[in-house]
């Protein structure tokens, strides 16, 4: 028998080792997706388990979503719109790249596979030159002003 | 771990797969924890079950703030404890009582005692649950008294002390062992 | 009309946010929100567009290749909110950027391209702050990039890399403001505290790794075959659900032979779980060699070899095609980290020199010991003087490039 002082580990080293069954497996997981389903067909269609939903749980995470979700918005909607008063967007238009794909976690990685950390940057190049920080036609002095009137 | 954090993150967004990878990763440990505070595997798989379950409805407002094998582990300690709670008002058994033996095990009893390592579990069974508990989780589920009295609503001074007395009789049992 | 038309929605979708930032109970900047990726996002949409010359400008101006001009100043003077709202953002240690993990293959990182250029913005305006003079300023500057570059993280391999980039950045800044700077003890006291302190984040390969392997074993399946062709084929524009076109693209390209094309196309889901096994067993050995404390050369050589099994294997074990396939080089992403920490050694290895030079007015014989040195040898830098200032070299060879390093550092006469 182990002296006393060893009583710890003595407990520790002897936890037991058990596995669950096949069935009780099945059960959980199928009782499991169904109240997940559940919990996801209660909320209402706006509030569906999607990154938007779950990122704004906190305050500043739905501001952060909000500027990113804007960002992005505005850069699609830029790029897709006819030829604006610069012409800029019909430019960028023509880049082979499809906006939708060029930040991808799959292009990034094809462009490092191909080009090395190079091949990032000419994506993140590209990405800015689709997509765009903002419409160029307008200033956030020009959006207060506007704002105003 | 980072690994969980994901998980959550998917498991979050609806993702089944990430469920059932959780429940793959931890479904041993837990059931073992609760078959050690339970001494009944039947009981021990609806506690595990209903764990899940209800885990499970908390797709897409979890937050995780600890571990993920810490929160699981708590929560399978209290789904024990209230069903410990209601077989003790049931019909008090042998197993919540001090002093209880092993000797009263059923054929489920013996299933598990195939599964565990024995002696111990027999040791922890003649320890009052609150102490049994305390050892359990600190010591197989390497949870800190910190984390175990936050997660059970109980100071930590409490915590330290059932830690204590629990091993003080885990000691004098097995040194009765040792005498006879 | 149509111009009109998108000017109001721009104009509509701003306010807003603006409406939602000045709604919130507390005003988001500059008080202390505890996401910095919030203000990031504030900045991205804050600076002002620049047309192709002066974004190719501002880049080469960061890069130290051209002379501030004043074009440039204006259009940097223009960034100043963009700027400070950046600056805002890495006070705060905690930066979550919303990826959505669970769109895999096809998740958004449009916030590299944007932090990228943010990186461009504020580099130019370090080199104009040391053209000025305002050396102290300009280096301060060169720390909020490495907090950028920390924030960038480790979510995945892309996001670190991203990062190392512009942490050898920041050393090239610092490396030629000290070339111009007189030597001023106060200041380079003070840049010597800064560069040893620790940051709030240090992204790590491993971790990076770790998301990597979460990420792609959960796409290794039936349902994701497109993708995963297109990931093996090095096309990023498939269709999604047009398997054939996939199919074609990679056969076209030439880029895979046709029996792991066929595999992949026509394997069915036992196919996809023996693959992800063998994947997740193979990430997992990797992780371990870099868990490891074996010299550069040791860990190099076996991130090497482990990636080369895989592709041994391909012939006679299906299994192995998916890992084979899509795996990265992580010896050379490895020695991406350590060609990082190497620079970042010599620049704090330097600044210990120029003190001795502010302290006695000249440089050292030899060099100090105890000093930051070469990650490839695990050695110090060997030292030599020069006609400009002197010269930090490598001991040991990136093996990824075949190459060893010398770095040089000029001390203003």
């Amino acid at each position: 028998m182990r002296p006393k002082e060893n009583i710890e580990k003595f407990v520790r080293v002897r936890k037991p080792h058990v596995t669950t069954s096949r069935q009780m497996d099945k059960r959980t997981l199928n009782d499991s997706f169904a109240a997940m389903e559940q919990t996801i067909r209660a909320k209402p269609a706006d509030h569906k388990p999607s990154a938007p939903r779950i990122v704004t749980l906190s305050r500043m995470m739905k501001l952060t979503a909000a500027a990113a979700a804007i960002i992005v918005g505005i850069s699609f909607y830029i790029a897709r719109q006819g030829p604006s008063e610069q012409g800029i967007t019909t430019k960028f238009l023509e880049v082979a790249e499809s906006p939708s794909e060029i930040m991808t976690m799959k292009s990034l990685t094809i462009a490092y596979r191909r080009d090395g950390i190079e091949g990032i940057e000419n994506q993140c190049e590209k990405a800015l030159k689709i997509l765009g920080p903002q419409p160029a036609s307008i200033s956030l002095g020009d959006l207060f002003n506007g704002s105003k009137s | 771990m980072v690994e969980d954090k994901i998980l959550v993150w998917k498991f979050n967004r609806g993702s089944k797969d990430a469920l059932r990878r959780i429940y793959e990763k931890y479904k041993d440990d837990l059931l073992g924890l609760a078959v050690t505070l339970l001494r009944d595997r039947s009981l021990a798989e609806d506690v595990v079950h209903d764990v899940f379950v209800s885990f499970a409805g908390t797709v897409g407002t979890f937050h995780l703030s600890g571990t993920l094998k810490g929160y699981l582990s708590t929560c399978v300690a209290n789904s024990a404890r209230d069903r410990n709670r209601l077989r003790s008002g049931r019909d008090a058994g042998p197993d919540v009582v001090e002093g209880a033996g092993s000797n009263s095990d059923g054929p489920m009893e013996h299933a598990i005692g195939r599964e565990e390592s024995g002696q111990l579990k027999d040791l922890l069974a003649r320890l009052p649950y609150e102490q049994r508990e305390i050892i359990v989780l600190h010591l197989h589920h390497e949870m800190r008294f910190r984390e175990i009295a936050k997660s059970l609503g109980i100071s930590i001074n409490t915590v330290q002390s059932r830690y204590r007395y629990g091993l003080d009789k885990l000691r004098s049992i097995l040194n009765s062992v040792v005498t006879k | 009309m149509k111009t009109i038309t998108t000017k109001k929605l721009t104009t509509a979708t701003y306010v807003t946010l603006m409406l939602l930032i000045l709604a919130s109970p507390a005003p988001a900047y500059p008080p202390d929100p505890d996401n910095a990726a919030l203000l990031y996002y504030q900045s991205y949409i804050a600076y002002e567009k620049a047309d192709d010359t002066m974004q190719d400008m501002v880049a080469d101006l960061a890069r130290g290749k051209i002379e501030p001009n004043e074009r440039i100043k204006n259009y940097i003077e223009n960034c100043r909110g963009s700027i400070n709202l950046a600056l805002a953002a890495t006070e705060i240690p905690n930066c979550n950027w919303g990826l959505k993990y669970s769109e895999g293959f096809s998740m958004q990182m449009y916030h590299l391209a944007q932090t990228r250029k943010l990186v461009f913005i504020i580099g130019a305006e370090i080199r104009i702050l040391a053209a000025e003079g305002a050396y102290r300023q300009a280096l301060d500057r060169c720390f909020t990039v490495r907090k950028i570059g920390k924030h960038v993280g480790d979510e995945t391999p892309i996001s670190f890399l991203v990062s190392m980039s512009i942490d050898k950045m920041v050393a090239s800044h610092i490396q030629d403001i000290l070339a111009d700077m007189p030597q001023d003890l106060e200041t380079l006291t003070w840049l010597k505290t800064k560069l040893a302190e620790v940051p709030f984040k240090t992204p790590s390969l491993r971790v990076a790794m770790r998301s990597e392997k979460e990420c792609f074993s959960a796409e290794m399946r039936v349902e994701k075959r497109d993708e995963l062709l297109a990931m093996c084929s090095g096309s990023g524009d498939v269709g999604k659900g047009n398997r054939a076109t996939a199919l074609s693209l990679v056969l076209n390209e030439d880029r895979l032979e046709k029996m792991e094309t066929k595999r992949l196309a026509e394997g069915d889901e036992a196919f996809f779980t023996r693959n992800r096994d063998y994947y997740i067993k193979h990430m997992n050995s990797l992780d371990e060699v870099l868990e490891s404390s074996m010299p550069y050369a040791e860990v190099y050589s076996r991130l090497k070899q482990l990636n080369e099994k895989p592709v041994k294997e391909i012939t006679e074990n299906p299994a192995a095609t998916l890992t084979a396939l899509l795996v990265p080089a992580f010896g050379n992403i490895y020695s991406i980290e350590i060609r990082t920490k190497t620079i970042s050694n010599s620049v704090r290895t330097a600044v210990k020199i120029y003190i001795i030079k502010a302290k006695t007015g000249k440089l050292p014989d030899t060099l100090p010991a105890g000093l930051p040195g070469d990650l490839f040898s695990s050695k110090p830098f060997k030292y030599e003087k020069n006609a400009d200032g002197f010269i930090l070299n490598c001991q040991g060879k990136d093996l990824a490039k075949d190459e060893t390093y010398k770095y040089e550092f000029k001390v203003k006469k």
